[in-house]
């Protein structure tokens, strides 16, 4: 028994002090906000973080945030102010359990209003300059998507609005999914010729016919993403029988069991046949008393 | 004595009470400013929503759905007294049947209202016809619970009719009121054809209800025993509700008898011997509910399964647990000791011990609802703090109040406005006793 609790007291403290050494590389620290922050960027961040992290988090100033270990901690504080901005980017891009990544949640904008939100409680935050004009102005860029069946790979294609191609963007591509979207291998670079191609694995379950829908986006550090969204049929073809086609407890009224249907209506019809013969009886009866 | 006489004195005797007095008019007053208090705060909930109630996200089933429960509990003493007890001919229930349907008609007709306290939304009500699932246990209980409101209606309506053309004879009623009573009597004229028309429609109501009932206060029972939650996943609750729900009955039954002797002045007809009879009728259903009791904690407390028994602990020795021990005392255990005793089952002492069964019968559905729901499966977690225990608030309780005495107001109304016991038959009864 007591080396079971040593175990515990052992693991408890490791917990804590690994929850003190939340490493970020220096160059992701040094990073700074392409946007300036405003009380319109902060107003953003607040829809953003009331429904991905105040489960957690709490509400900033308040203290209410969950009793997890690591704890949270409440955004408003220290914890959370004394970082950098690109720090505290870095945190919410990447995740450590239970923290959720929101890499593929969020945009790099969002994060971003999130982190302007987080600074709307520290008075004495002055923001860095913002990061100088990015390499590419997302808003003009084009992507064509061509899928190469040979070699199973997904060519994409960054151009400008004068379709010079657009080299050194970042490009992501996601799968959808139920509830959020899934990303496809890491973020890959435009070569000169503004190509990317993205290994496709071959097991992700479609629809019906084995479409998938694909997000292919740039993040473009001005913040003012590209993304494109088409559909191919790449995936497993899934067709299983819905849930709902035989009769069954949670179908529809009219798919319920059938001794169901019956017992409730022959029931209902039994009882209620009765009651109107006898008010039947009683508005007979008046008539009758009425003639004489 | 001449029979004539007899039955006139008897006429004269039931119908004495009927009509509006001023004592009528003070009583009905004071019921209806108290009634529209508690409608103000019924507006505050419409306003504001629920939010005014305890009400919260994990316990969403609060004094509301207790009280519901009560009042379906408490109506099902019309099918006992009439329909068990009459059918098996036991001719003492006579002056007092009706007393029983009038009660039964009254909760049951309330039970529905205060469904619909219990909705934020209340002009939805419609979906839960549009939308219903046949497959719910939510639809079944408002089809049985209307069900059994129509049958009440017309056994308490069945056997007045002879009553009404009575009283629709009497010179000293106003004139408008004898007009009601003449078209409620629909033309009743004591022919064999209509005597026959009525035994046999009340005969077959009385036949009905017994199946009826049954299913109502089953039918309310499943509403928690088809969730698999700690407390309410038992297959004993139907007969269990059943049970508790003709406690709850008789003891309601058993007041009214004492204000109705005493206001009326029954005291010929309602006699000791009533309340001696009820008196034995209510240490029976009592001890077979006792029974279903110690079915429903013995054998979860002693298995004490993980989850039942984090549950079972806050109401033996926990939050509820005075509560849980005086309702099982006093409103279970020492009324059937006390009733056991002769010189007990005396008017008196019997409506001070059924006020105390009746009270100990609301609170028991409250900790029937309640605590279930404070104790999930999943923890309750990241929410505030009055998210995690009910504690219900006084909007809420002046709103259950009101339903409270809008059965007041129709049991009132019923009783002033028609004889409480039936004439013809007691007549009827007489005559044959005296052949
Ligand atoms: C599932 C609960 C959960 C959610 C949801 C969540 N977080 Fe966290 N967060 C944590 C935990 C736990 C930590 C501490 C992790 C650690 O120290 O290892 C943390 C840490 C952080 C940190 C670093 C704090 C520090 O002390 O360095 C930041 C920044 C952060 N969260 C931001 C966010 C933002 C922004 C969101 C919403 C977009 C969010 N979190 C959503 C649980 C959560």
């Amino acid at each position: 028994m007591k080396k079971y609790g040593l175990l515990i007291l052992l693991l408890i403290i490791v917990v804590r002090l690994n929850a003190q050494s939340w490493e970020v590389p220096d160059d992701k620290k040094a990073k700074v906000s392409p946007v300036q922050f405003s009380s319109e960027t902060a107003k953003k961040g607040e829809v953003i973080f009331l429904r991905n992290c105040q489960s957690c988090h709490g509400n900033p100033t308040k203290g209410n945030f969950a009793n997890l270990i690591p704890s949270p901690g409440d955004p408003a504080t220290d914890k959370f102010q004394k970082q950098t901005d690109g720090a505290l980017f870095y945190k919410i891009t990447t995740g450590r359990s239970p923290m959720p990544q929101f890499k593929d949640v969020l945009t790099e904008e969002e994060r971003w209003q999130v982190i302007s939100y987080f600074r709307s409680f520290n008075k004495n935050y002055v923001q860095p300059p913002v990061a100088s004009a990015s390499k590419v102005a997302a808003k003009q860029a084009a992507l064509t998507v061509v899928w190469e069946a040979a070699s199973r790979k997904l060519k994409v294609t960054a151009s400008d609005t004068l379709k010079r191609s657009l080299k050194g963007v970042g490009v992501l591509l996601f799968v959808k999914r139920y509830f959020g979207n899934m990303q496809i291998g890491e973020e890959m670079t435009t070569n000169d010729s503004g190509i990317v191609r993205f290994d496709f694995p071959k097991d992700i379950p479609g629809d019906k016919t084995g479409n998938l829908d694909l997000i292919i986006r740039i993040n473009s550090e001005k913040g003012d993403d590209v993304q494109k969204t088409v559909r191919l049929p790449l995936g497993v073809i899934v067709d299983k029988p819905p849930l709902t086609l035989p009769r069954a407890m949670w179908n529809v009224v009219w798919k319920s069991p059938v001794w169901l249907l019956l017992a409730y209506f022959l029931v209902v019809i039994g009882v209620w046949s009765f009651l109107i013969y006898i008010i039947y009886q009683l508005v007979k009866m008046k008539r009758r008393a009425g003639n004489v | 004595m001449e029979p004539i006489n007899l039955s006139e004195k008897i006429t004269t005797d039931i119908l004495r009470p009927v009509g509006i007095t001023k004592s009528f008019k003070i009583w009905m007053t004071a019921l209806l400013v108290a009634f529209g208090i508690c409608i103000y705060a019924y507006t505050l909930q419409l306003r504001n929503g629920l939010g005014v109630t305890g009400l919260r996200d994990y316990i969403s089933w609060g004094m509301y759905i207790a009280n519901f429960v009560f009042f379906v509990a408490s109506s099902l003493i019309g099918m006992l007294i009439s329909a068990v007890l009459g059918l098996s001919g036991a001719k003492w229930i006579t002056p007092i049947a009706r007393i029983a349907e009038i009660i039964a008609l009254a909760f049951a007709s309330v039970a529905g209202l205060v469904i619909i306290s219990d909705m934020g939304r209340p002009e939805r009500l419609p979906n839960v016809f549009i939308y219903g699932r046949i497959q719910s246990p939510i639809l079944w209980d408002v089809t049985v619970v209307t069900t059994y409101v129509v049958i009440s209606a017309l056994l308490l309506y069945l056997p007045l009719i002879p009553d009404l053309a009575i009283c629709s004879r009497r010179m000293d009623t106003p004139p408008w009121l004898r007009k009601i009573y003449r078209l409620m009597s629909l033309g009743w004229s004591g022919t064999p054809e209509q005597t026959a028309m009525i035994q046999k429609c009340t005969r077959i109501l009385l036949i009905l209800i017994v199946p009826v009932a049954l299913a109502i206060h089953t039918v309310t029972s499943w509403l928690f025993a088809a969730t698999p939650r700690a407390g309410w996943n038992s297959s004993v609750f139907g007969p269990y509700f059943v049970s508790g729900a003709f406690v709850a009955g008789a003891a309601a039954v058993i007041i009214a008898m004492y204000f109705f002797r005493r206001n009326y002045k029954l005291h010929d007809y309602i006699t000791d011997s009533h309340f001696d009879k009820m008196g034995k009728l209510l240490v029976l259903v009592s001890l077979v509910y006792l029974y279903f009791n110690i079915n429903e904690f013995l054998v979860p407390g002693y298995k004490l399964e993980k989850a039942e028994a984090k549950y079972l602990h806050e109401i033996f020795a926990g939050r509820y647990a005075v509560l849980f021990w005086s309702a099982q005392l006093l409103g279970v255990i020492i009324p059937i000791i006390l009733l056991l005793i002769k010189s007990v089952r005396k008017p008196l002492p019997m409506m001070i011990i059924a006020a105390f069964v009746l009270a100990a019968s609301w609170i028991k559905r409250l900790l029937i609802v309640v605590p279930t729901q404070e104790h999930p499966f999943l923890p309750i977690q990241y929410v505030p703090q009055n998210f995690k225990f009910y504690t219900p608030t006084l909007t809420e309780t002046l709103i259950t109040l009101a339903s409270i005495i809008l059965v007041l107001i129709i049991v009132t109304i019923l009783s002033k406005f028609f004889p409480v016991i039936p004439i013809e038959e007691t007549i009827n009864e007489l005559k044959h006793g005296d052949k």
